[in-house]
């Protein structure tokens, strides 16, 4: 009975919408720092947290308003046991632990043993409990049965809760933690080294009347406090077996000391690189929009940098060091990894159809750039991929990977040589008006809903008497570009106009066409 | 005056596009390499190549009408192309020369050299890349006045000293057209070089020789063309294509 009871329970778990999203949301909400609200969650904890510790301090001299102390007490404490409640339930996925192990026992045929997937279960979240955030957590809740003043001094653990929150302290653990093994090892040489001093000292000095050391914690006292360098000279060895163990102590000291500046040292400068990787993606990762190159080269360098002038982020991802230091030198945010790799986008956990303007790729070979393609393929449908082609033979299977644009630049300086050579004053305009410092350009103008309201016809556009020439029209009613179009034209929302104005001119009458429909 | 003879220096990767796209455009194509086997694939693709030797003194050019004939400079190595540019300038002062860049760096070496015109291979495509993803349909656009098989041109056209519109206001002449096109700038070869932006608002008077700059369609650029002309009873402009 009690065996179908939780079965049933954790399929209907497991098979509600409802519930999975919810504890997605949660579980997003606490532990994955690429979720767009962590950041506020996060800061709203640390608020809590700054001025629970301020309402301790204050509580030390002043007499403890009642507000503060029903805020600190109960309001902080039952929002940390909420939390605290949140994380045991999202640490592990109880139904799925159920419907695992009963799926297991169906296929050998045998009876579920409810007990022991009961067991599995509180094991789970055992393990996550006696871990150690889970305990700082469990004690910073503590200051909630605040008649007990000791436990009032538990709320320094929620300072401790700190680096749940702080994405840098978690990475300073984190990168510690690949020296565990010498860390260790130098705590058990300390803690050796403590011991041996400790009780040597106390052999040595206790009888002797003169003597500041006269139990075993004062040797103690004495021995961290010359094996950690500080010496405050309040505990000294009188004797000269004593101060034959103050030497062996103080070199000893010196020696522990430098070992563990080197094992912190080498434990950054060993992680240096996937440091400033992680700091690179967290800042990608707050850009609204962005222009990803793959690959990068001279053609990648001038387009980074001319897209930069125009005011747009762009990322450069790179899987060669020395291109991405290249990149780095000129000031472009760029990482170096494999473009072409899923792993890299999830690494990045970037959101490509939300933030990616487009998506340039700029490999060196057709072959690298297809692969890139379909990577990127694979993971979104409509970020739109333009690609340079390198072999003119190669053009449609870069199509066929689902690039939108492909740019062979021989066709296009073949281009532009025809045109010269054929009416090289008219080639000039056009190129002068493409080109930054000429003072007038040839500009997009977006009709959008609020300007479609007023504008109806090109006559609304009100150009006659500005100094602007009106090329033409990309009509959407019509699904083609129309040239020069008579004053009565009638516009709709999306069309998008082809003006010529000098730069000031053209920025005052953008202005006023999205101020008020002109 | 019409364009009737192109030579291309080199037959690598570019000058191969290059012929490729004007090979039917212009009475004669011909080409000349530094390289035996370029030679011969040029001659395999059914062009006229010649052999050349960068030492030449280029004599065999001096037949060509320099007005109606354009170099365009795309030989493989860029400091060959430098040199090149360099010896027909030297030899052919009123020669147009077109040259073929990789970086901005050689772009100005040539310029130096005395090249008409060079295209950068770096920066045009950079500049088309952005120009693809933030301006889609300027490009689109341009595209479309690039290509000699659509009906929507951009023309030059150049004031003879009889034409009805010398003497006048750039402004009288916006009024006066009626034609389906946009006269886009205007360029005065007496006073500089440079263009004047119809857009810009400057109130140009019309010379002879000065040049219009105008996109419409084939017959309307025609027609615009004719009614300078027309009034003033003969065909007094001219514009190459």
């Amino acid at each position: 009975m009690f065996s179908r009871v939780i079965v049933d329970a954790a399929y209907a778990l497991e098979s509600s919408p409802r519930y999975l999203r919810v504890r997605r949301f949660f579980d997003n909400l606490l532990n994955n720092s690429n979720y767009r609200y962590k950041r506020y969650f996060d800061l709203f904890m640390m608020a809590l947290i700054l001025s629970s510790v301020f309402i301790l301090i204050r509580d030390v001299k002043f007499r403890q308003e009642d507000w503060l102390a029903i805020f600190n007490d109960y309001i902080i404490s039952v929002i940390f046991l909420i939390e605290y409640i949140l994380r045991l339930w999202v640490s592990s996925n109880s139904a799925k632990i159920i419907i695992e192990q009963y799926e297991k026992d169906e296929l050998l045929h045998r009876r579920f043993r409810a007990r022991r997937a009961v067991f599995k279960v509180f094991h789970a979240k055992w393990k996550y409990m006696s871990s150690l955030p889970a305990i700082i957590d469990l004690l910073a809740i503590m200051p909630f049965f605040h008649e007990m003043r000791l436990f009032r001094l538990f709320i320094i653990f929620r300072v401790f809760k700190l680096f749940r929150y702080t994405q840098n302290m978690q990475q300073f653990g984190a990168i510690l933690a690949t020296k565990k093994f010498e860390l260790l090892t130098l705590l058990t040489f300390s803690v050796l080294i403590l011991f041996v001093a400790s009780v040597l000292i106390y052999v040595m000095e206790a009888l002797n009347p003169d003597s500041p050391v006269n139990t075993l914690f004062d040797a103690l006292y004495w021995a961290i406090v010359t094996i950690s360098t500080v010496g405050y000279g309040d505990v000294t060895p009188i004797t000269h077996e004593g101060r034959i163990v103050a030497i062996a102590v103080i070199v000893s000291g010196v020696a522990v000391l430098a070992f563990a500046t080197s094992i912190v040292v080498s434990a950054f400068s060993e992680n240096i690189e996937s440091i400033r990787e992680n700091k690179l993606a967290q800042e990608v990762q707050k850009l609204k929009h962005f222009y990803l190159i793959c690959g990068y080269g001279a053609i990648a360098g001038h387009t980074a940098a001319k897209l930069r002038r125009m005011g747009r982020n762009v990322v450069v991802l790179d899987e060669n060091p020395e291109r991405i230091e290249s990149a780095r030198k000129h000031h472009h945010l760029s990482i170096g990894i494999d473009p072409s790799s899923l792993e890299t986008y999830r690494a990045l956990g970037i959101d490509i159809d939300r933030q990616i303007s487009a998506v340039i790729l700029l490999g060196d070979t057709d072959v690298k750039n297809v692969y890139t393609a379909l990577t990127l393929r694979s993971i979104s449908r409509q970020v739109k991929i333009l690609s340079i082609l390198h072999d003119k033979k190669h053009r449609r299977k870069l199509e066929i990977s689902g690039v939108n644009e492909v740019i062979y630049a021989q066709e296009l300086i073949g281009q532009l040589s025809r045109e010269y050579s054929g009416h090289p004053i008219a080639f000039e305009a056009l190129y002068a008006l493409r080109a930054e410092n000429t003072g007038v350009q040839m500009d997009e103008i977006l009709i959008d809903e609020r300007m479609s309201r007023v504008i109806k016809t090109v006559k609304d556009l009100k150009i006659r008497g500005r100094r602007i020439i009106l090329l033409g029209v990309q009509s959407q009613r019509e699904k083609r570009f129309v040239f020069n179009p008579p004053q009565d034209y009638r516009l709709e929302e999306n069309d998008l106009i082809v003006v010529i104005a000098e730069n000031s001119m053209l920025h005052e009458y953008r202005v006023a066409l999205h101020k008020e429909g002109v | 005056m019409d364009v009737t003879s192109i030579v291309v220096f080199g037959y690598g990767e570019y000058a191969k596009e290059i012929a490729r796209q004007i090979r039917y455009d212009y009475a004669r194509l011909v080409i000349y390499s530094l390289h035996e086997e370029y030679v011969e694939a040029a001659q395999a693709d059914g062009l006229e190549a010649h052999l050349a030797d960068l030492e030449d003194n280029w004599d065999e050019l001096a037949s060509y009408d320099l007005p109606t004939t354009r170099f365009i400079c795309a030989l493989e190595e860029e400091a060959e192309n430098v040199f090149l540019t360099l010896s027909l300038r030297d030899r052919f002062p009123e020669a147009i020369i077109i040259a073929m860049a990789s970086t901005q760096e050689n772009a100005s070496k040539l310029k130096l050299a005395g090249a008409n015109k060079v295209v950068a291979e770096l920066l045009t495509t950079s500049n088309l890349i952005i120009e693809k993803l933030e301006k889609p349909v300027i490009t689109a656009l341009l595209e479309e006045l690039m290509d000699s098989q659509r009906d929507l041109q951009v023309a030059q056209i150049t004031l003879r000293e009889d034409s009805c519109a010398v003497g006048k206001h750039l402004n009288e002449v916006l009024k006066l057209n009626e034609h389906n096109v946009i006269l886009l700038a205007v360029v005065d070869f007496r006073m500089s070089e440079s263009f004047i932006f119809t857009a810009k608002g400057y109130n140009h008077m019309l010379d002879p020789g000065d040049v219009l700059v105008v996109i419409g369609y084939d017959k309307d650029i025609k027609a615009f063309e004719k009614e300078i002309g027309g009034s003033c009873e003969t065909n007094s402009s001219h514009w190459s294509r």
